[in-house]
């Protein structure tokens, strides 16, 4: 009895070594003689339809170049922090997607190597991707990555909800609030916002201010613009009581208060559309460009990019890579897919968009919109800014007061 | 024969050091080396992911530290946690083990049944309580009987903390009702019939023999308590997806430490500046719970 | 102390039914929203709980879409090495700072003691770090080695070991058996009850633990359970019932070790007091 105790436990030492061992060797692929070449390559997918159609390229990337072989590596939860985990401990895969918002954090830490080498090697013209988008991976004169796809913000709407009240959709601040303010009744709030920067700053360029200066070493988060707008669309909940926060409304997000039915209008992006096709198949709904402020329009863009990572060991077969999966054959596969947008210019009128007046209505939006940037070392007063949306809405706080805390904030990152 | 002796004892100062060794190396590695390397990275402004910048900064974490309205909000609510968390549950704690230690039957069932929060994984839990604190949630529908209106406990920076004390005094009764039922059983009974002839109804026997008795336990696993309810991570992590939020409300002192480490701040020597102020305060606490009640206390 | 008055008995069970319920009632609920089709949820509460129609779908969905079977696996793994790691290296520890004498014996055992007030949240950080040092990070050695060790676990058996009369080793001695076999066959057996509480306390936590495994399995074929939980949680577009159909296979299993296994564990809280 006793005798097979310590077997039992031996065993499990033993095993636990090995684990060790096995857990501890996680390099790529072998490198000597440049003839076969494994790279691994991570992301995140929002479906399983994603990653399906993502080996299926990969497949056809392996076809073209039958010495190169690439090993997925999806991650899907916290993904900006395994990026980072990666990156300290030097074993970052490949080629990896590089999210706008993180992309000046990444590059000034040397995550992501310059491309235009191998930009000018393999012939890529940068001038068939969407202005724009690649602006966001752009630093000090070089290219950091490739925009795979995006999306901006539109106004998604209850069609039958809107005819009902007998509402046109609205194009201006002053028609979206009234807008609401007929669509609200019968427990039906007539717009969905959320405490979020990522849906408020476009704002703060319709009412004609910005956030940074050209370099971006001055911030303007407490410009009389910027509380203007503020006012505006915090005012909207806690003034006109015509809109409302998801939860408060039993959702988990804008997009399920749309697909509930418990909002008519949400601010929301190209994602909403495969989310709706799911959740809510029998909804009528219609997407518009984001309403015009008294300055204009604006909106958000949403992107990513393939990057090349400091740690591989063959950055040119990644760039391979990058092309390829970047090319305008692979994009025209992904856009039927319908996950997101395309960023070569000649993919945005490829005939499936035809006709898709809510896909439209997001194309048009890139035209004129700022990247989801900020810059690098944004996490603290980011999240600040995050904040101060959370106060002026659930806690009605004066927009100035919270706003120029967001900006002091952001000096005394930019001082250190 | 001498010679036999001395070899022998080598031989068991070996053997004892053979038998430590793994304690030796895990221990050192793990925590002691870690808390040296901590208070040493103190002192350094410290990118994790750009390492070369490292800086001496002597004790520019700390003065940074005492002016940084998001960590001392965060100090402020892990004590409002403390004091509110703490008493309530040793309370309900402590009425429940009388409860169930007056005689009654199925002693053992109830005893099962209020233990079950315990062994349950905090993710579990906060997923649980999420959705009875959710707008369409079970909580809103109960209230609703009372004709109060629905609320959004965790998206109102009024609601959001005390709904996570809640949680937590849900969780944690079980484990002290046990704790004081073990206590209360250790009292003899001749004790109690001792105060019967002289007349003591129940109250007066409550408060004169089993609340004294039980002082000690009760005070000492509250300092535990309150040691434990400063480390709050988990909870306030899971029920606001890692923000503290909305509006720093629920921000704990080690979620705080966990942001400014690993949550896209890149602080690692601040971060490790406002754990070791974190330590102190344990140690101090420990320190007055060591003055009170001395080496007397069995664990 | 007896309370012997039918009516105020009366009013106790009622109490302690009433909390009863409060505990309980969570878990019922869960077991059934997780039983509920997507479109009865709204429904469910004013059902009392009853869902209209019993459903599997949500866990059918749990083990296509999640890779909960593997998650399940590394939790296993993990909390079951490094409960039986930690029971062994602790007992060890413990018995030579009880029995032996050695040179360095009161520095040792003052050394594990003070090592006992250093909060794990504390040195957070540098493990990390040195984790990462040793190419760790996101392994089954990341994820388990640096608890195999505890200095309360090392108290705690220490002073079981003194509770044990010396005559018994002093007996097993004369037959010729080394340390190691007294240690090993007959110290630990006389153990017993507080072995068996630290285990099922050791395991407990490490299968509950979130922050560690969190912190340090970053690819989801590394997850524990209750990472991949919460991840699952957060991705795609989870719907309760869905989530509550999950968070079932991080916590049936304790329920089951529980209720078979209860009077271990009340007897482990009063012996360990505080610590789980």
């Amino acid at each position: 009895m006793r005798k097979r105790w310590v077997a039992i436990l031996s065993v499990l030492l033993v095993a636990t070594m090995v684990l060790t061992a096995c857990g501890g060797s996680k390099d790529s692929g072998q490198s000597a003689g440049g003839e076969k070449v494994t790279l691994r390559l991570t992301g995140w997918a929002s479906s399983p339809a994603e990653t399906e159609i993502l080996n299926k390229l990969l497949e056809g990337f392996h076809e073209k170049y039958p010495d190169i072989t690439v090993k997925y590596e999806p991650v899907n939860a916290d993904y900006d922090k395994k990026i980072q985990a990666d990156a300290v401990a030097g074993t970052m895969a490949d080629v990896f997607y590089m999210d706008v918002l993180w992309a000046p954090d990444w590059i000034d830490k040397g995550l992501a190597i310059p491309l235009d080498d191998y930009i000018a090697a393999e012939g890529v013209n940068l001038d068939d991707f969407e202005p724009s988008l690649l602006k966001g991976f752009q630093h000090g004169g070089k290219t950091y990555g490739l925009p795979k796809g995006y999306s901006t913000l539109g106004l998604f709407y209850n069609k039958e909800m809107l005819e009902a009240a007998g509402v046109s959709v609205p194009t201006t601040w002053d028609e979206l609030r009234e807008a609401a303010r007929a669509l609200t009744k019968d427990g039906v709030m007539g717009l969905a916002i959320s405490a979020d920067h990522a849906r408020f700053v476009p704002f703060i360029y319709m009412n004609g201010g910005k956030l940074f200066n050209e370099d971006k070493t001055e911030a303007y988060f407490n410009s009389p613009e910027a509380v203007a707008a503020a006012e505006f669309y915090v005012g909207l909940v806690t003034k006109d009581k015509v809109a409302a926060t998801p939860k408060a409304l039993g959702a988990e997000w804008a997009g399920d208060a749309l697909a509930k039915g418990k909002a008519a209008m949400v601010l929301e992006g190209h994602w909403m559309i495969p989310f709706l096709q799911e959740a809510a198949p029998n909804l009528k709904y219609g997407v518009a460009e984001l309403p015009a402020g008294p300055k204009g329009k604006s909106n958000f863009v949403f992107t990513v990019a393939y990057a090349v990572s400091k740690d591989s060991k063959h950055p040119d077969a990644a760039f391979k890579l990058v092309n390829y999966l970047t090319s305008e054959e692979a994009q025209r596969q992904q856009i039927r897919l319908g996950l997101e947008l395309p960023s070569r210019i000649a993919v945005a009128s490829d005939p499936f968009f035809d006709g898709k007046e809510d896909r439209q209505a997001l194309i048009a939006g890139v035209k004129y919109a700022q990247p989801f940037q900020y810059t690098k070392n944004q996490a603290p007063y980011v999240d600040e800014f995050q904040k101060a949306l959370e106060r002026m809405i659930l806690e009605n706080a004066d927009p100035k007061t919270e706003l120029d805390k967001v900006q002091a904030k952001f000096e005394e990152i930019m001082k250190k | 024969m001498l010679r036999r002796l001395r070899s022998q004892k080598v031989q068991e100062i070996v053997t004892a050091y053979v038998f430590l060794v793994p304690a030796i190396i895990i221990l050192g590695t793990f925590v002691i080396g870690p808390l040296i390397y901590a208070i040493y990275l103190s002192f350094f402004d410290y990118d994790i992911l750009s390492p070369d910048t490292m800086r001496f900064i002597g004790l520019g974490n700390y003065r940074e530290a005492f002016r940084d309205p998001v960590f001392i909000r965060s100090v402020i609510n892990v004590f409002i946690y403390a004091a509110g968390v703490v008493p309530t549950q040793m309370v309900i704690a402590l009425i429940l083990a009388l409860m169930v230690t007056s005689g009654i039957k199925g002693q053992n069932a109830f005893r099962v049944a209020y233990f079950i929060p315990t062994v349950t994984s905090s993710v579990v839990v906060c997923i649980m309580f999420l959705y009875i604190y959710s707008r369409d949630g079970i909580l809103n529908h109960f209230l609703a009987w009372f004709g109060i209106p629905p609320q959004n406990w965790m998206e109102n920076v009024y609601t959001a903390l005390p709904s996570i004390m809640l949680m937590n005094v849900w969780s944690t009764v079980g484990q002290y009702m046990v704790i004081f039922t073990a206590g209360l059983n250790e009292i003899p009974d001749s004790y109690y019939e001792a105060a019967m002839v002289d007349g003591a109804g129940y109250w007066q026997r409550l408060r004169y023999i089993t609340l004294p008795l039980l002082r000690p336990t009760t005070l000492f696993v509250s300092i535990m308590s309150v040691i434990g309810t400063l480390q709050l991570f988990d909870q306030a992590y899971l029920m606001t997806n890692g923000q503290g939020g909305p509006a720093d409300s629920t921000m704990t002192v080690v979620l705080y430490i966990y942001k400014n480490a690993f949550g896209g701040y890149f602080r690692m020597g601040y971060a490790s500046a406002l754990a070791t102020l974190l330590f102190l305060v344990i140690l101090l606490l420990t320190y007055v719970q060591k003055r009170w009640f001395g080496e007397e206390v069995q664990y | 102390m007896e309370i012997k008055s039918r009516p105020v008995r009366a009013i106790l069970y009622v109490l302690l039914l009433g909390y009863a319920v409060i505990t309980v009632g969570p878990f019922l609920m869960s077991v059934a929203t997780a039983l509920t089709k997507t479109e009865h949820l709204p429904l469910l509460f004013s059902r009392w709980g009853i869902p209209p129609e019993i459903t599997l779908e949500n866990f059918k969905y749990i083990l296509k879409s999640g890779d909960f079977g593997r998650w399940f696996l590394n939790s296993v793994i993990v909390a079951g090495l490094g409960t039986l790691a930690k029971v062994f290296f602790n007992s060890l520890a413990g018995y030579a700072l009880a029995r032996i004498r050695f040179p360095g014996r009161e520095f040792m055992f003052w050394v594990i003691l003070a090592t006992m007030m250093i909060p794990g949240a504390v040195i957070l950080i540098p493990q990390y770090l040195i984790l990462n040092r040793l190419g760790w990070l996101d392994t089954y050695a990341g994820l388990i080695v640096p608890f195999t060790v505890s200095a309360f676990g090392i108290f705690l058996m220490r002073q079981f070991f003194l509770t044990i009369p010396v005559e018994l080793e002093e007996a097993a001695q004369i037959d010729g058996l080394g340390r190691f076999g007294i240690f090993w066959r007959v110290v630990l057996p006389l153990t017993k009850p507080a072995l068996g509480a630290q285990i099922i306390f050791n395991f407990l936590g490490d299968w509950n633990n979130f922050l560690w495994p969190n912190l340090i399995a970053r690819s989801r074929e590394m997850y524990t359970l209750t990472v991949g939980l919460q991840t699952f949680k957060n991705e795609y577009y989870s719907f309760w019932n869905q989530v509550l159909a999950g968070s079932m296979f991080l916590t049936i299993p304790v329920i089951i070790v529980y209720l078979f296994l209860n009077r271990w564990f009340i007897k482990g809280i009063t012996i360990t007091g505080m610590k789980g």
